[in-house]
């Protein structure tokens, strides 16, 4: 956007703070903070997926000279589950197994090496019980419940059900000209965050305060699933989390799976304690991307309306609640799989319903997008089917069903321009980018036909919680430099940088003077967790909410000071000016406020108007979406079923860029996350233990695979952001896996792919079954 | 618990005797598969030796119209040898076996030892028709590549001998090419892979070998590929190839029966434009 902008450091390419430190190997991770004198805190594994345990005997580990403690279920000292959502995850296992990562015993130990000793030295019993894999099976009447005794679901099968039935769904599949009907699968994927996860534990002596050190993205999440395990009230356990090596969403629950070790040992043991997954058990044990299972019927005119959806949705749940959502609320990943289920078009009648199911896979947790490209794949690729069944173009029958103000969304929240609908300019920049020419730089080979395609999202900024809002508390220090108090994890998306051009634009100081401190319970107001693509909108306009504060503060007391009304005083660029001429700088207004008994510290708090109605009546979930439309180019080899990219074109609407430079981080970041979803990522599993637990095997895309990449920011503005903002963390990734397939349908004159990732195997036999002439999948 | 005990002869000698002495002993030479196996469980307690740094096991020279190269030379070293260049395929598979760190220490020798179907240098071995020394405290021998493997992980070698030198003639005007199928580009195993050589008298093919990787239990060259495409131009031998599939290959993934074919034929025509470029006297 070329608009020339009165702001001095918002839509400024500015550096990450944190760049050259990392660069330079001076920042600190939660692993450099281990030091000579900490024990080694391990938690000891079954090996099974599924088993009744029939005796854990710890006596020989604690024998082994050097162990510190042995902690089995029988000796937890206060709540024996835990969870973001719900209390269900067993601290330490006590009488079954319903995942690989469930724990029977915790060591302390004086070395890693004897821990690991030790940890062999537990012996146990289980009876071996049938692994359950695929929710649809689990549904089935002759497969007993993972779950014997719930908290909340008791011994139901389904964590979580979510539906939206609005309309007359089957008046409009009766009435519809085409129906598309189709099965949809995508697999559970790991984080592969390079930082597995760590933990160092303390109990403060002299304060009796349990302190923890760990990466997470949430630190109040992670202290009120806590507190409850170590029996202390939440102000008496204190969060940190230094920089993160990455989280996606997985460092939300997998940090409270290391902080019950650490911690609990260290209480018990009144020692500090470093306990850490390595990376093999970060992919055993920590939580994955719901894998699902979509069937998907569309019912459309023939000139490309689509009047009905009928889809139903199952998630591979895993053994616990973590975020599926709870029935009746808070509803999570089951909830924005039917909230995204009509993708960015506006559909009358739907009949949608998500059904999260327990099966004995590890847990499904947040993963960047929450449920949008799972639903995303199908959706996108029924909208891309629908288009060559009416030989129409894919962004031509996209404008056409689009949401705009006229045209709602399928739950009923009107959307204005107001709310930024940049999905139009998205469609067309990318469209026009991918119209390019261009030529790989190598030959073709015979066997390659080339294709493209492109498909598009729309993805809520923030969550639909009554609770959804941020705090935070701004300080400004006597020589006008300022901490910005907020509970933001720093993971390398940038938001200590965007958080201090927010403040230093907002006080009219220079950025350099802004301090953003990394999170702690102790210090930081709980400006909410880093995750939904929220902080920078939520957090940032609290922010903004303290700035204005402040200065209205500052304003009253020089106006007190030189004696005429504020409303006459006026600030800009770190100065005061008075009706007389005298020009007050900041500084000497922070002195004077002062002197007058009047903060320098102000707390900011936003809360976005929205009326959550979601149900029949439709109501706004969100208050604002991002939109935005990802176009592929690649080869497929039609002989072997190699895919190799070419170009990706992604446009995202993110409503204002505060810093383009993060912006195109987000999305380049995105779409290389987004491609190896379609193209080589799953967990694999024998019996439900992870198969390819290592980076090894566990395939993610390497630069060599990686196509030309350009990144379009559109900017629609949301009036509710901070200078007009909204998210851009998730999104990017959203619609890749569909525009994938739809690039590899057109190269292969039509061969469908409806699960992911589409391996040269899965390609090739794709394209062997339709030379046959059934259909594939 | 992840341990392995280790020893280090500092001579050939040395370490042949230890292996006559202990036959349980493995050679660990850059230890890129050994130390995975380790981390795996796969080998509980091993006993290990290091021959990565045994200087006889080091050496690379021309001799008697041979490359030859010790048990011990690793990839980069390979790769940083002038004379590869008489042999386009070795490029090839180098830039696309690991990662640079991991090439730092694998050897080819190593992927000979660990005879994984899947091995990219085993192929390039086979097609290049090139032969291995043998050695143990008893004596020498020399065995042709296509005799060296016998199943996964099986090959002639005794437990008591060591690798010491592979050779691979030189030809002049020999064109070659390496071709792999993998879920991404570097850093990944061959699903299906294929390398070849041949020569081009007056446009047709001469003396092929084809060799196909990860198929079979062992790499192979098929005889029957060899003998269609003799004596045709590599367009004709693509064309005479289509639909065809090699007698001797066994898959037991399906798809891999799709794939086979086609790479064999894109390493025949990436062959064409790779001829072989050397100092020949
Ligand atoms: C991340 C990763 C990626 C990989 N990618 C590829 C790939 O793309 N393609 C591929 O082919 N391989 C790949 N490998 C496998 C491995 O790197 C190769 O097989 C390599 O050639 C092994 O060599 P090494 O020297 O490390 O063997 P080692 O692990 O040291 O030894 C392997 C075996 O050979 C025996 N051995 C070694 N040297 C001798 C000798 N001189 N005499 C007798 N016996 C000997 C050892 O006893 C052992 O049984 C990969 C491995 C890793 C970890």
């Amino acid at each position: 956007m070329e608009k020339s902008r009165k702001e001095k450091y918002i839509g400024r390419r500015m550096p990450r703070r944190d760049a050259l430190v990392k660069a330079q190997g001076r920042a600190k991770y939660t692993a450099d903070y281990r030091t000579a004198d900490m024990l080694w805190g391990k938690a000891v594994f079954s090996g099974m997926a599924h088993a009744r345990i029939l005796r854990v005997d710890a006596a020989k580990a604690e024998a082994l000279p050097g162990v510190v403690c042995v902690m089995t279920a029988k000796d937890l000292p206060a709540a024996k589950k835990y969870g973001i959502f719900c209390a269900d995850k067993p601290v330490i296992a006590e009488n079954m197994i319903l995942y690989e990562g469930d724990p029977i015993a915790f060591i302390a130990a004086e070395t890693k090496e004897i821990a690991e000793e030790a940890a062999a030295l537990i012996e146990a019993e289980y009876e071996a019980l049938p692994v359950v894999e695929d929710p649809r099976e689990a549904l089935r009447d002759d497969v007993p419940p993972i779950h014997e005794n719930h908290p909340v679901t008791g011994n139901a099968k389904v964590m979580a059900e979510v539906t939206l039935d609005r309309g007359d769904v089957d008046a409009a599949f009766a009435e519809a000209d085409i129906i598309l009907e189709d099965d949809f699968e995508t697999p559970q994927i790991e984080h592969v965050y390079l930082e597995p996860d760590c933990c160092i534990a303390r109990w403060v002596d002299d304060t009796d305060v349990l302190e923890i050190v760990a990466p997470q993205q949430a630190v109040y999440s992670t202290l009120r699933a806590l507190a409850p395990v170590f029996g202390l009230p939440e102000s008496r356990v204190r969060f940190i989390s230094p920089y993160v090596g990455g989280g996606f969403g997985g460092k939300e629950d997998s940090c409270c799976d290391l902080a019950v070790i650490a911690g609990l040992l260290a209480m018990k043991t009144r020692r500090k304690v470093y306990s850490e997954f390595t990376a093999e058990e970060v992919f055993r044990y920590t939580g994955k991307r719901h894998g699902s299972y979509v069937h998907h019927r569309m019912a459309a005119t023939k000139d490309g309306r689509v009047i009905g959806l009928d889809i139903d949705i199952i998630l591979d749940k895993g053994a616990y609640q973590s975020m599926s959502g709870l029935t009746g609320g808070p509803h999570a990943v089951a909830q924005r799989t039917v909230l995204y289920a009509a993708g960015p078009y506006s559909v009358e009648n739907v009949r949608i319903r998500s059904r999260a199911v327990f099966t004995n896979h590890p847990y499904g947790a947040a993963m960047r997008g929450f449920g949008a490209p799972q639903i995303h794949f199908a959706g996108e690729s029924q909208m891309n089917e629908l288009a060559h069944r009416l030989n129409m173009d894919p962004v031509a029958i996209r404008k056409l069903n689009m949401i705009t103000p006229e045209r709602p969304t399928s739950f009923g929240q009107v959307l204005t321009e107001e709310n930024g609908l940049g999905l139009e300019e998205c469609m067309d920049k990318v469209k026009a980018e991918l119209d390019k020419p261009f030529m790989p730089k190598h030959p073709v080979r015979p066997s390659q036909r080339r294709g493209m395609g492109l498909a598009a999202y729309i993805y809520g900024t923030g969550m639909p919680y009554k609770s959804e809002g941020a705090m935070c508390v701004v300080h400004v220090n006597r020589d006008a430099s300022v901490e910005v108090g907020i509970s933001t994890t720093e993971m390398g998306q940038g938001a200590q940088t965007v958080m201090a051009q927010i403040a230093a634009e907002a006080l009219g100081v220079p950025v350099e003077t802004v301090n953003v401190p990394l999170p702690d319970t102790f210090l930081s107001p709980d400006s909410g967790p880093t995750v939904a693509s929220r902080s920078t909108t939520f957090v940032g306009n609290a922010i903004l909410d303290a700035c204005r504060k402040l200065l209205a503060g500052f304003t009253e007391a020089v106006a007190h000071g030189v004696g005429c009304s504020p409303e006459e005083v006026t600030y800009a660029k770190g100065v005061f000016a008075a009706p007389d001429g005298q020009e007050i700088p900041l500084r000497r207004a922070i002195y004077m406020a002062a002197t007058q008994a009047i903060p320098q510290s102000a707390v900011g708090i936003w809360y976005p108007p929205v009326d959550i109605g979601f149900g029949p009546k439709g109501g706004n979930s969100m208050h604002t979406y991002s939109f935005g439309c990802q176009g592929i180019d690649l080869l497929l080899d039609v002989e072997t079923g190699e895919i190799e990219l070419l170009r990706s074109v992604l446009a995202c609407d993110i409503g204002h860029a505060l810093n383009p430079q993060l912006v195109e981080g987000q999305m380049e970041g995105g779409a290389v996350m987004g491609l190896g979803y379609a193209l080589t990522e799953g967990v694999e599993y024998k019996k439900g233990v992870v198969s390819n637990d290592s980076m090894k095997d566990y395939v993610i895309l390497g630069f060599k695979d990686l196509p030309q990449m350009t990144s379009i920011i559109v900017e629609a503005a949301n009036c509710m952001g901070p200078f007009g903002a909204k998210g851009v963390g998730e999104p990017p990734l959203v619609a890749t896996a569909p525009a994938v397939r739809e690039a590899i349908r057109n190269a292969s004159d039509g061969v469908k792919l409806n699960r992911i990732p589409f391996t040269p195997e899965r390609v090739i036999t794709g394209i062997y079954k339709a030379k046959e002439g059934g259909q594939t999948s | 618990m992840k341990k392995f005990s280790l020893m280090r002869p500092q001579t050939l000698e040395e370490a042949l005797t230890i292996l006559r002495d202990a036959p349980d002993v493995l050679p660990l030479n850059g230890g890129t598969d050994l130390m995975v196996d380790v981390n795996e469980g796969k080998l509980i307690s091993p006993r290990f030796m290091y021959i990565g740094g045994l200087p006889e096991l080091k050496k690379i020279e021309v001799r008697d119209g041979t490359l030859c190269f010790g048990g011990a030379v690793t990839y980069t070293e390979l790769g940083a040898c002038p004379d590869i260049s008489a042999f386009p395929c070795i490029g090839q598979a180098l830039s696309n076996l690991a990662s640079p760190p991991i090439r730092n220490m694998g050897t080819p020798a190593g992927n000979m030892g660990t005879a994984s179907p899947a091995g990219d240098f085993n192929l390039i071995l086979l097609a290049l028709g090139a032969e291995a020394d043998l050695v143990s405290a008893a004596g020498m021998r020399t065995v042709p590549l296509s005799e060296f493997y016998l199943g996964v992980g099986k090959t002639v070698r005794e437990k008591s001998e060591l690798i010491a030198e592979i050779r691979i003639p030189l030809v002049k005007g020999q064109h070659s090419a390496f071709v792999k199928l993998g879920r991404r580009r570097g850093q990944d195993i061959s699903r299906v892979s294929s390398a070849v050589s041949y020569l081009l008298d007056e446009g047709r093919i001469r003396d092929p070998r084809i060799a196909i990787g990860a198929v079979n239990a062992v790499p192979f060259r098929s005889g029957t590929f060899e003998e269609i495409v003799s004596g045709k131009t590599p367009d004709e031998a693509e064309a005479a190839l289509e639909g065809a599939f090699p007698a001797e290959a066994n898959p037991r993934r399906a798809y891999k029966r799709y794939v086979v074919t086609p790479m064999v034929r894109r390493a025949i025509r990436e062959a064409q434009a790779q001829e072989g470029d050397w100092q020949w006297s």
